[in-house]
């Protein structure tokens, strides 16, 4: 326990440290202090940006309210980490965040590899501030060794006229001309501070594709990450959830992110703080899969193709688009899931019940263009009929017909034989059938199906089913399938104001509606909680601060946003966090 | 450590065929019975599913009268308990969080008595999710089992008689006038009253014939009249014009019921290991045959001079549930029940779906080479820091707790929780034992842990 808060101590206080890319003090750039064989690489260059956000008043204010944090607060634990600070605070004669920023003022990098090798190099704004931190909590350390009766755990070495120190097991450091060097290796801690002194020695700075990657990213961010893919491929976990392709829905969405990741030597992130969010960039080298390939079928055909832009509904929750060849990837399905060809085979039997013995391959998912589409929205429930006691988002997805005016109907007959089963198999079970029901939203006449009202039931606490009104709808080229008609008749308005144009090069575009999100899961909040006490074993208050925490923290969330795509230039990717203030 | 007064003859020096008067008369402690650590937890085994320490201590500071007093009637308010849970479980939307919520409702009730009771039944009445295929109406099922747990036991079957799920569970939806359905009669005549050998065919026919009318339609119960045979009907012996509940209150008159009734109460709360002579059961089923007043028949058992001879004790294998909520009530935490539901029913014990219309045959048929892998998996996994159950139990906490400070005293506690004295000579320094690794007395003493867990002897209740 008591290395334990040694280790705690030490972490906070790397923490509290910092360094920049470019030795902004005269330092060599921190890259040449870094193993050429690193395998990950990650720097914090500006660490102000990024405690701009997560310091944000609002944020602050939100974290300390929850329960989980006000419980936390009240234990030991917490107290003595709050004493410890305020110490610091007075014999530092700054008050944290102010001492936060001056410490990590420089930049942080961590470095993974070569092997079990790890390295943390933090860059001070202000070196002495480093150096007179480091003596408290040398006097903190020898102090709790010696009451436990370990003197020794706590020594000191010179190399090369650097003092190292260890305060715990696995843990070496030293603070060479104002960085605090800190490793798990008293070899790795060695090698670092001989390339800090011999700076024309060879380092990572030196790498091509380090070069290559830094190249590729926006030169503004405030973190960069840089990965050695072809390294990272030879572990068996990582190799092993690159292949594993079991799932042909998981496939049809992932598969273009596991070939880049495959294809590409390396991958560099890049992080930029915008105003309330940040904005992670992600690259690779590897260009457009070569049309041979099985994950072809995720490249748009030409350069000015891509997914189109998501589709905007009232109380959208999520909203995904995707450029896929659907014929492409069903016709090199004995290719990308040779294990499960019989079930493929049983799927392949009913869906030539439902489409009156058609070609699944050739005529039908080649009848469907590449762009589709996913939403998921929040329901309104109708007050005469009820609400069910776990509400389900609807949901629904949109695909294009390449040629409406003999599909639709194949598309209609199918549907209605699908519903037909279901009706039938309910009544095998003596559960209740849909009834099918044809309705105009504006000229549009779509096909619903629904339960009968309930009789006699809790209308505020009704059957699951009853989240569920089937929808199929087909305004002009667009096929929607729906499973509730109020998101159907909202699609059809949302397709009919739109004039989509494709995100070149783009395969998918995700969106997250924080607040909607919130909404939902608001409403649940019940049966989160229960769901949680059974899942987890928690007790009901543990349960909801558990639930607490995560509704507060998804509150914050203003909008995630994931696109990805391929091109003849390194593959991108980006991921936009947009944080909710509330202002 | 057992010398019997009272018990004549011969094996392990107890007479199989002792006095009845003697063996039901209520178990006084004495110099050469004395109340210890070892039947008090024996005592909660059985009338519960383990108890933790504190439950130990106050048991034998009580005695064990008072202690059968606080299982039948605990002092807490077992009704606001219940009738929380009864919400929680009314929310489960599938069979497998009401099996975590009854799981978690047997680790926290305050009447663990009840729940086993209700398990029982569950046992006796065997019907499964699968058949049923409503975890609505399952849910009515085993809260109807639990209001009735120890009531009387023509209350119970008549609750239970008139619940969908036990017509749909039977495979007995539609009762036909034009054609009988014998599934309910047959199941009603052969496994929940007289029993194989006390009926004939004829019997379950015309059983057949008064059941019918009775149809589930749309997950509910109906009485449909035309479809009734309003005819004479003979059953056991009995002629007139009846209906359902005719036919339950005449099952129920034969001795035999009574007796194959009192002979599984006599398995689940005694021994699995020797099949009871007639005399000895004797002044149960004379006294059940009168007024079927099963929490009667309990509290004898549970009082009884037999209950904690030799003759009960260790004498049953622990079923799934059982072994490990043992572990988990012992250490006086909680895990996910939902994971502990799945993993009970890979080891045997799929609570909702018992495998047959004769329930889990239990016994040392819960024994196999691969349930006893799997029962030390499960207990390693329970003691796991890593997920399903993320370290929840930690035995070295618990041990400190009552004032067992460092490995060796911790090991000692746990053995004294969940073995009491019956380890052999040599498993006990094996338990004890630590190894290299155990520089961390935690680690040391939940390796002693799943030690216990895995013996022979944790196996046995």
């Amino acid at each position: 326990m008591a290395r334990k808060n040694t280790l705690v101590a030490l972490v906070c206080w790397a923490a509290l440290c910092g360094s920049a890319a470019v030795g902004a003090q005269g330092r060599v750039v921190v890259e040449r202090l870094v193993p050429q064989d690193a395998v990950v690489v990650i720097q914090v260059t500006e660490p102000g940006a990024i405690l701009d956000v997560l310091l944000h008043p609002k944020l602050v204010e939100t974290i300390t309210a929850t329960p989980g944090y006000k419980q936390a607060a009240a234990s030991q634990g917490f107290r003595q980490l709050r004493n410890t600070i305020e110490f610091l605070e007075g014999r530092l004669d700054t008050k944290w965040p102010t001492a936060l920023r001056k410490l990590l003022g420089g930049g942080v990098t961590l470095a993974l590899g070569p092997g079990q090798n790890a390295l943390l190099i933090v860059d001070s704004e202000d070196p002495e501030l480093l150096r007179e931190l480091h003596e408290i909590l040398l006097f903190f350390a020898r102090s709790q060794a010696e009451e436990e009766g370990e003197a020794q755990r706590v020594q000191s070495a010179e190399y090369r006229g650097v003092s190292g120190w260890t305060f715990a097991e696995n843990e070496v450091h030293a603070i060479v001309d104002g960085r605090l060097l800190v490793a798990n290796k008293p070899e790795a801690l060695k090698a670092a501070i001989d390339r800090s002194l011999d700076t024309d020695g060879a380092s990572f700075a030196d790498v091509s594709w380090f070069k290559e990657a830094a190249e590729a990213l926006e030169s503004d961010a405030v973190g960069r990450m840089f990965v050695r893919l072809e390294v990272l491929r030879n572990l068996p976990g990582f190799a092993a959830g690159l292949r594993r392709q079991d799932n042909p829905l998981g496939a049809l969405l992932a598969a273009p992110l596991a070939q880049t990741l495959q294809d590409s030597s390396w991958l560099a992130a890049g992080l930029r703080c915008s105003n309330g969010g940040f904005r992670l960039e992600m690259v690779t080298e590897a260009g457009r899969p070569d049309p041979s390939e099985a994950a072809s079928f995720a490249a748009p055909a030409d350069s000015g193709d891509g997914a189109l832009p998501n589709l905007r509904v009232p109380r959208r929750i999520a909203a995904m688009s995707f450029y896929r060849d659907l014929h492409g990837f069903y016709a090199a399905k004995d290719e990308l899931f040779p294990e499960r060809t019989s079930g493929l085979i049983f799927f392949e039997n009913m869906m030539g019940i439902f489409f009156s013995g058609r070609d699944l391959t050739e005529e039908v998912m080649a009848e469907l263009g590449p762009h589709f589409r996913f939403v998921v929205a929040e329901q309104q429930y109708d007050p005469e009929v009820g609400t069910p006691a776990v509400q389900i988002p609807a949901f629904a997805v949109v695909f294009e017909m390449r040629h409406p005016e003999r599909f639709a109907l194949v598309a209609e007959e199918a549907w209605q034989k699908a519903v037909g089963l279901f009706s039938f198999t309910s009544g095998q079970q003596a559960q209740p059938g849909l009834i099918i029901d044809r309705e105009v939203h504006g000229e549009i006449k779509y096909t619903v199906a629904g339960f009968r009202p309930p009789e006699g039931e809790e209308r505020s606490a009704m059957h699951m089913r009853y989240n569920f009104r089937p929808a199929l709808a087909m305004p002009g080229k667009y096929v929607i399938l729906s499973s509730t008609g109020q998101l159907a008749e909202d699609l059809i308005d949302a397709l009919a104001a739109e004039d989509p144009k494709p995100l070149a090069g783009a395969h998918s575009l995700v969106e997250i509606d924080g607040p909607q999100l919130a909404s939902i899961l608001r409403a649940n909040r019940e049966a989160l909680i229960r769901q949680n006490m059974v899942e987890e074993g928690h007790t009901r208050q543990e349960a909801e601060v558990e639930v607490g925490l995560i509704l507060s923290a998804i509150d914050r969330l203003g909008m995630l946003r994931w696109r990805m795509g391929t091109g003849p230039e390194p593959s991108r990717a980006e991921l936009v966090v947009e944080l909710n203030f509330g202002e | 450590m057992w010398h019997e007064q009272g018990e004549r003859d011969t094996r392990d020096g107890i007479d199989q065929r002792p006095d009845p008067a003697w063996a039901w008369r209520r178990y006084d402690p004495d110099e050469g019975r004395p109340w210890n650590v070892a039947r008090a937890a024996h005592l909660w085994r059985r009338a519960g599913f383990g108890a933790t320490w504190s439950e130990l201590e106050r048991a034998l500071a009580d005695g064990p009268q008072r202690t059968v007093d606080r299982l039948l009637e605990p002092g807490s308010d077992v009704a606001a308990f219940n009738s929380r849970y009864d919400e929680y479980e009314a929310a489960s939307g599938s069979v497998e969080t009401l099996r975590a919520w009854w799981l978690r409702r047997m680790i926290q009730t305050p009447q663990p008595l009840l729940e086993k009771m209700t398990l029982f039944w569950h046992n006796h009445f065997a019907l499964s999710a699968s058949r049923v295929n409503d975890p609505r109406l399952m849910l009515g099922y085993i809260q109807r089992l639990r209001r009735h747990a120890l009531g009387r036991f023509g209350t119970l079957l008549a609750d239970v008689a008139g619940n969908p799920a036990l017509l749909v569970g039977v495979g007995a939806e539609a009762n036909r006038k034009a054609m009988p359905n014998d599934q309910l009669a047959r199941h009603l005549l052969e496994r929940l009253t007289v029993g194989p050998g006390h009926f004939r065919g004829e019997d379950v026919r015309e059983a057949a014939r008064a059941l019918t009318g009775w149809f589930v339609l749309r997950g509910r119960l109906r009485f449909i009249a035309r479809e009734h045979d309003p005819g004479v009907k003979t059953i056991l012996g009995q002629q007139g014009r009846w209906g359902r509940d005719d036919v339950v209150r005449i099952v129920l008159k034969p001795p035999a019921a009574a007796r194959l009734l009192v002979r599984k109460l006599y398995r689940w709360f005694v021994s699995e290991a020797d099949e009871p002579d007639d005399t000895l059961l004797e002044p149960l089923v004379e006294r059940l045959a009168h007024s079927y007043d099963v929490r009667w028949v309990v509290e004898t058992i549970l009082r009884s001079n037999w209950f904690f001879s030799p003759m009960a004790y260790r004498r049953r294998v622990k079923s799934p549930v059982e072994f490990a909520l043992g572990i988990v009530r012992g250490l006086e935490g909680m895990v996910g029940t939902v994971e502990l539901g799945a993993q009970l029913a890979a080891l045997g014990q799929d609570l909702c779906r018992p495998p047959t219309l004769d329930g889990w045959q239990g016994g040392r048929w819960w024994l196999n080479s691969a349930t006893m892998i799997g029962r030390g998996r499960l207990a390693a996994a329970l003691l796991s820091d890593e997920e399903p159950y993320s370290g929840r139990l930690d035995p070295l906490a618990v041990a400190r707790s009552y004032g067992h400070h460092g490995r060796e005293a911790a090991v000692k506690f746990l053995i004294d929780l969940f073995l009491q004295q019956d380890l052999d000579g040599l498993a006990g320094p094996q338990v004890a034992a630590g190894g290299p690794a155990d520089a961390d007395p935690a680690a040391g003493v939940r390796r002693a842990a799943h030690r216990i867990f895995t013996l022979p002897e944790f196996q046995l209740a």
